[in-house]
């Protein structure tokens, strides 16, 4: 028979390094006479997309088109150093040290413009490339501002630190601020338990993270739903088998993987409780993405079933001793 | 090679007809990315399993890792390269970068020939129809939903995904596709192995014969007179300080007075090619003593424990004491208990490790490399190699995933190591079965953990002890465990709590950074628990997760009191309110479920 049950897994992940470990980004932004701009940061995209949301960041600061910006990263000798693209920390703190960077040129080119229009600073802003008076648009162009302030000399490039480094915790009972900031999420999953064979079958995942602020929804919906298929493997099918040190699983003939098979729809749902500290309110959603998902299938297991699972994977033989134990089989 | 094993081989890639004699055992993907220098297509395991090869010939999909070139002699053969008409775009290539199905890229090569391929023969296939035409194909960052969806946006039976611009200019919040992915979808990113460099050799490490053994020396003369091999290093051949690592520096870059786990590189073969390289390691003839070993971390705090490591496997012990729990679980209504257990796992990325390292005539020295942190390699590599860091340039090639796995050296200060040693270009990749060996997994551990509540459910200690099986060198993984044990209380208030985490050394492969760092395996324990509580108290697990739940004010598992962006109500209540609104359909099969 098959039975379907319901679980939740809820999660809270801090983010950036903790208690006392250097976390610190930089990157420097240079705008040319044309008004098209380059970041150089040391952020390595390792897939997730940093690359355009520091180049969305860039953009949103100075008031310009995102495909006006480029963005040049990892590199020893050409970027600055951006910290590791880990702890689900690049669009917090690479994303605030690009903001900032940003934020200095804005801060040259907003005084050139006003000389340019002949009016006060204080009501000029910059949007979609146009310069605006009192929130309307003027004839004025962003690298029309750019190519004066080049010609006269004024500051072009901006250099960016962000640094997050907390107090350490106290190293007796790791009580402290340990971390700038956290992220949550709470998945539902909906499975279907195959009584006969073991098997289960995840039916659909209903995922809400709350990251602070979504730079780029279709990046953030896509690490939910890569979390949420890497969290199906370790819940239900991956297990690196070890004998006396030796992997017994050395290739994916062996070690399997979650498939397209495997997979269940997701539902993405962005909360976003803004982060003061972070860049527009962002913190993060990499690592999140996948630690409710493995908690919430194996709660949905026992609603459907019964039985509780309290080793991973819960493979079929898994689910049918655990059945037979229980004497429902 | 001499002409006679040469043949001739005639067949017609991407429109073109090509004519070249080959070695006779060559497979078409080394023909491809060797011969012709298409490197679109990627080797992602070399055994037909994960489908990163995929190519068509005569229009069908087949994985071109295992496909012997001799065999398509004749036929058409469309690989990535080909799938774009001119400069525009396929349908599909269009739908996977506006749709999402792009994230590390190394799977797309071949995830789209096989979405080509489905489409060649099925214009319009159902949803099924096209998960079954990827099964073949792993991909390890997106959760395939993309990928299907654009699939059906390519075949015109899904509207492309919706860009509202906002009314206040702003470009934060809009659904953007990456400027990354054009170069993905058309076989234009250069990942490390892509690289090509004259007279590039090609590094390969002896890994050890055993979990554990002391090494009494090592004779590489035969090996230094195979065919082709430039030279063979051991450590004694390591400039500066043979110890790395992220957060202690325990691991030999190569083997010296003792292997620790089978993982280790004992010795460096350098060789005109990655074939002359591999039939030189069985000439190194290592003379080991076995030492017993220790294979998880409860072996390893026994007394009698060989150590992996001076003279304790107690790597780290983490201490979290908030409140008074030993007072609160007295006055705890409702206790529940688990001892849980979680399995090593591996990144998987798709992407094996691949790094190129070349020297010049200053001395500096550059690597181009997949990683997730160049200035971390740099700061290594310069250790090992005794040289300035500024003299050393790291640059990340296009990666093809990480999740943690490349926070840590992988194959930069091998390759390297050769450069240094060679003056020239040596490229080090590792194969699937070297990656699996080789590197850094998550975390094996196991954690008895205690939850106490009152009536209503509203939680009043927790108590726990972990112990955590650290493999044969630390990587981050005192940090991991230690992260795991200051995340135990999860997203809920809980006032009392002690949790004591053990790292240990063992003899089994390193853990490292894995996507989630800790977390994921305290969040199996947690929610383990709290949906046992509710149980035993007639809760609903909404509910009492809810009760629990964080909220400004109120403190983490290390007193942390949070005052901002604390969403974790916002996060349940959004699901909840999901569920209600869209139940599932029911399944005639389908049994009534325990609720």
């Amino acid at each position: 028979m098959k039975k379907r049950g319901v679980g939740y897994g809820c999660m809270m992940y801090a983010m950036g390094y903790g208690f006392g470990r250097p976390d610190s980004s930089s990157a420097s932004l240079e705008i040319a006479e044309d008004g098209t701009v380059t970041v150089l940061c040391g952020c390595a995209d390792i897939g997730q997309g940093s690359t355009e949301m520091l180049a969305l960041v860039a953009a949103e600061e100075l008031g310009i088109r995102p495909q006006d910006v480029r963005v040049l990263t990892a590199d020893t000798l050409m970027t600055p150093d951006a910290g590791c693209t880990s702890a689900t920390r690049q669009t917090y703190v690479s994303g605030n040290a690009v903001r900032k960077a940003a934020s200095i040129v804005l801060a040259s080119l907003l005084e050139v413009a006003s000389e340019m229009l002949s009016v006060e600073p204080a009501g000029i802003s910059l949007a979609n490339g146009v310069v605006l008076y009192d929130g309307e648009a003027t004839d004025l162009t962003v690298p029309e501002v750019a190519n004066r302030a080049r010609s006269t000399g004024r500051q072009c490039t901006a250099m960016g630190l962000f640094n997050i480094t907390t107090p350490d915790v106290d190293p007796e009972t790791n009580q402290g601020d340990a971390y700038a900031t956290y992220t949550f999420a709470s998945q539902a999953a909906e499975v279907e338990v195959d009584t006969e064979t073991g098997e289960v079958k995840v039916l659909r995942v209903v995922a809400a993270h709350d990251v602070g602020r979504a730079i780029n929804p279709l990046g953030v919906e896509g690490q939910i739903e890569g979390g949420v298929a890497m969290g199906v493997g370790y819940a239900l099918i991956e297990k690196l088998q070890l004998e006396e040190g030796w992997p017994l699983t050395p290739s994916f003939a062996e070690y399997l993987l979650p498939t397209v098979m495997d997979v269940p729809p997701v539902v993405s749902i962005i909360v976003e409780d803004e982060e003061p500290t972070g860049p527009y309110g962002a913190k993060g959603v990499g690592e999140p993405a996948t630690i409710p998902t493995a908690p919430a299938i194996i709660n949905a297991i026992h609603n459907a079933v019964g039985i509780r699972v309290f080793e991973l994977p819960a493979t079929p033989e898994v689910v049918l001793g655990l059945l037979r134990e229980k004497g429902t089989s | 090679m001499s002409d006679e094993q040469l043949v001739e081989v005639s067949l017609t890639v991407n429109g073109r007809p090509v004519r070249e004699r080959v070695r006779s055992d060559l497979t078409l993907l080394q023909f491809l990315r060797g011969q012709l220098g298409l490197t679109g297509t990627k080797e992602g395991c070399r055994q037909g399993e994960c489908g990163a090869c995929t190519v068509l010939v005569d229009a069908k999909p087949v994985n071109s890792c295992i496909l012997p070139l001799l065999a398509v002699a004749g036929r058409e053969v469309l690989t990535i390269e080909g799938l774009a008409h001119d400069t525009a775009l396929d349908a599909l290539q269009k739908a996977f970068v506006d749709e999402g199905g792009v994230q590390c890229g190394f799977c797309t090569p071949g995830m789209l020939m096989a979405a080509k391929g489905l489409l060649l023969s099925n214009p319009t296939p159902s949803e099924e129809e096209i998960r079954e035409g990827l099964s073949g194909n792993i991909c390890r960052c997106t959760g395939y939903r993309k990928i299907v969806r654009a699939v059906q946006v390519a075949s015109g039976q899904a509207s492309p995904v919706e860009v509202v611009a906002r009314a206040d200019h702003s470009v934060i919040g809009h659904k953007v596709a990456r400027r990354d992915a054009p170069d993905k979808v058309t076989g234009r990113a250069m990942y490390a192995d892509d690289l090509r460099m004259p007279g590039m050799l090609f590094g390969k490490a002896l890994r050890s014969a055993h979990a554990h053994a002391l090494i009494h020396g090592i004779d590489c003369r035969r090996a230094e007179k195979s065919p082709g091999v430039v030279a063979v290093l051991t450590a004694a051949d390591i400039p500066g300080h043979n110890r790395y690592g992220v957060a202690i520096a325990d691991q030999p870059a190569l083997a010296d007075d003792k292997v620790r786990c089978v993982g280790d590189a004992v010795a460096l073969v350098v060789a005109e090619s990655e074939e002359a390289a591999a039939q030189a390691l069985p000439l190194i003839e290592v003379d080991y003593q076995e030492l017993p070993g220790v294979f998880s971390a409860e072996q390893g705090l026994r007394p009698d424990a060989p150590c992996v490591h001076g003279d304790t496997n107690l790597l780290q012990h983490t201490k979290v004491r908030k409140g008074d729990s030993d007072a609160a679980f007295l006055e705890a209504e409702e206790v529940v208990e688990g001892s849980f257990r979680t399995q090593p796992i591996e990144h998987a990325y798709l992407e094996p490790e691949c790094s190129v390292a070349v020297t010049d005539h200053a001395g500096n020295l550059t690597v181009w490399t997949s990683t997730q942190y160049v200035f971390r390699d740099r700061r290594q590599l310069a250790s090992v190699l005794a040289m300035p860091a500024n003299s050393i340039r790291v640059v990340q090639m296009v990666t093809g995933g990480g999740f943690g796995g490349k926070d840590d050296v992988t194959t930069e200060i091998l390759a390297s190591l050769g450069a240094v040693k060679t003056g020239l270009p040596v490229k080090v990749r590792f194969d699937r079965a070297e990656s699996m060996r080789a590197t850094t997994k998550r975390h094996a551990v196991a954690m008895k953990v205690r939850l106490g509540a009152d009536r209503d459910g509203k939680l009043l200690a927790l108590e726990a002890e972990v112990y955590a099986d650290k493999g044969a060198y630390a990587s981050l993984g005192g940090y991991v465990i230690k992260k795991l044990g200051l995340h135990l209380s999860g997203p809920y208030f809980v006032p009392n709590i002690k949790v004591d985490t053990y790292s240990v050394y063992t003899n089994n492969p390193p853990g490292g950074a894995m996507r989630g760092f800790g977390v994921v395996q305290a969040g199996f324990a947690h929610e383990s628990l709290i949906d046992m509580l509710a149980d035993r108290l007639g809760l609903d697990p909404w509910e009492i997760r809810y009760r629990n739940a964080l909220a400004p004010g109120l403190s983490t598992g290390t007193g942390h009191v949070l005052q901002t962006s604390v969403g974790i109500k916002a996060t349940l209540s959004e699901v909840r309110d999901y569920l209600d609104a869209n139940p599932l359909p029911p399944s005639d099969q389908t049994g009534p479920g325990a609720r």
